[in-house]
């Protein structure tokens, strides 16, 4: 079949639908010479031809695809499996591998292996430790108050104990051998043998303490120790200044003591021997005990008085140094609570007084001036 | 949250918080520490703690106050795959158990973690996340990885036990 006019629409599509054999496609476009006024009809074919754009592609095209088991994957499967993410199908699937592939029966049991099991019998040791009560949170001015009461505790124990120590002898041995040597000087001093000592407890006969008509007076003791706090002042000869008198002691006459322990039951007691040995007990009254210990006593004082000065007198009667460290633990106690380094220094004068003092406290340092 | 709750988040937890610490730092007396520092961090802020939420607020405090310890202490080890390929068969082991702890104590720290997190408390992936601070796909990968290094380990080890 040749081009004309009749029929060049069907070649016109055949050309561009490719269907035309190379003669056809001579002879088609020698038409087109020939009859140019066709040459638009003929472009116009091409438009009506959807072409296919290769670019588009979908691009989850492989989430689509079922995994296949296999060796490369077996792994992730397995542990897969053994973590329970696996889907009912995909336990079908790796079920049936296992089975086709006996080789990864070991592998699978190799993983099943590497479960943990928590080794209950591991327990925490200090469980109620761990346990609180009632919520209570302390806050942090509590804690201040608290540090403050603890400062003044020690403030309060400390002075306590400077008084205490500034009289009293050290240990109760001492204060034992203190209280006879002190009844023995008062008998000897007031030429009314028969005196004895006993604690806290009151005159017989007048029924009040004596103790302050035989102290020396305490205000001038007090004046002595005030002065004698100052580090630079001259240390005194204290033995001679300070008399050792334990203050709560008092004394009776004998005769009232001795009508109340004839007026007391016999009892049990257990007598050491030289070896301190403790030997049967034996009955005895309160008045033969009483003998015994004053024996005792007796025998005691004659050896104290064969001892030298230095020993009968009281290490820790006076220590001038005493107000420094009082300063010092103030100021370590301050030190203490506020974090930063506390120093407290007093000046004292010619005559001994203290004229002033410093504060340093960290950073932050001022003087005072007492003087003034 | 109540203290009589806090109470029985000591009874309920403590025990399982502490195994989970022992087995990752070996150490009995520094895991004692981390416990209580836990638990203490738990306590102040057990007010804003819900009771439904109180063992995964411990396992996160506890942990996270673990990996502050061993970093301050210089234990840490890479976060990669552990070596088996350089491990000794000089050591006589009686059971899968030892071979197993043995496996586990070579693996890394946050392999070790996540893996002790998955099968001591059967956390799910997204609450060993909120644990360790990892996200749900690293936690997968770093569980995978430990199964198939502890896999390869008592592979490696069954002939000579």
């Amino acid at each position: 079949m040749t081009i004309n006019k009749n029929n060049y629409e069907a070649f016109f599509l055949d050309y561009h639908e490719k269907n035309l054999s190379p003669e056809q496609v001579a002879d088609l476009l020698l038409f087109l010479e020939q009859h140019p006024q066709l040459q638009k009809e003929f472009d116009a074919f091409a438009a009506i031809f959807l072409s296919n754009d290769d670019a588009i592609v979908f691009e989850e095209k492989e989430n689509l695809k079922k995994i296949i088991i296999n060796a490369e994957n077996f792994n992730e499967f397995a542990v897969a499996n053994l973590e329970g993410d696996l889907t009912p199908q995909e336990i079908k699937q790796y079920a049936k591998f296992i089975t086709d592939y006996p080789i990864y029966k070991k592998e699978e049991s190799l993983f099943a292996k590497t479960k943990l099991h928590a080794d209950l019998s591991l327990k925490f040791p200090d469980k109620q430790k761990l346990k609180k009560g009632k919520a209570r949170i302390i806050s942090l001015n509590m804690f201040y108050i608290a540090a403050a009461a603890c400062v003044l505790l020690m403030l309060g124990m400390f002075f306590s104990k400077q008084q205490t120590n500034s009289f009293a002898p050290q240990t109760a041995e001492k204060a034992i051998e203190n209280k006879v040597e002190d009844a023995s000087e008062k008998s000897t001093a007031s030429k009314s043998p028969g005196q004895y000592p006993v604690s806290n407890i009151q005159s017989a006969s007048s029924n009040k303490p004596i103790l302050n008509s035989q102290f020396p007076n305490t205000n001038s003791l007090n004046h002595q120790l005030s002065n004698s706090l100052n580090p630079k002042s001259e240390i005194r000869n204290l033995k001679s200044d300070i008399p050792l008198i334990e203050p709560k002691t008092a004394f009776i006459p004998e005769e009232s003591f001795q009508l109340r322990l004839k007026s007391l039951q016999t009892f049990p007691v257990y007598l050491l021997d030289e070896n301190y040995a403790i030997s049967e007990p034996i009955q005895i009254t309160p008045a033969t005990a009483f003998e015994n210990f004053k024996k005792d006593a007796v025998k005691k004082l004659e050896k104290s008085k064969q001892d030298s000065d230095e020993n009968w007198f009281p290490e820790n009667a006076f220590n001038p140094s005493k107000k420094t460290r009082l300063i010092d633990l103030f100021a370590s106690a301050i030190d203490k609570i506020s974090g930063n380094k506390v120093r407290i220094e007093p000046e004292y004068n010619e005559k001994g007084e203290m004229v002033s003092y410093d504060f340093t406290a960290g950073a932050f340092n001022f003087k005072k001036d007492l003087s003034k | 949250m109540t203290a009589e709750e806090y109470n029985r988040t000591v009874d309920e937890h403590a025990d399982g918080v502490y195994r989970f610490i022992v087995h990752n730092i070996k150490d009995k007396d520094e895991a004692k520490d981390v416990v209580q520092d836990a638990f203490e961090k738990f306590w102040k802020n057990h007010e804003n703690v819900q009771f439904e939420k109180a063992k995964s607020y411990l396992f996160t405090a506890a942990y996270h106050t673990m990996i502050d310890r061993i970093r301050r202490s210089k234990k840490t080890e890479p976060m990669d795959d552990a070596d088996y390929n350089n491990h000794s068969h000089s050591k006589q082991y009686s059971d899968l158990k030892e071979i197993l702890r043995d496996a586990v104590n070579k693996l890394p720290e946050i392999q070790r973690s996540v893996v002790l997190l998955r099968d001591y408390e059967g956390y799910s992936y997204e609450e060993i996340g909120e644990i360790t601070g990892l996200n749900e796909s690293q936690v997968k990968v770093y569980i995978y990885r430990a199964r198939v290094a502890l896999k390869e380990y008592i592979g490696s080890m069954s002939n000579v036990v």
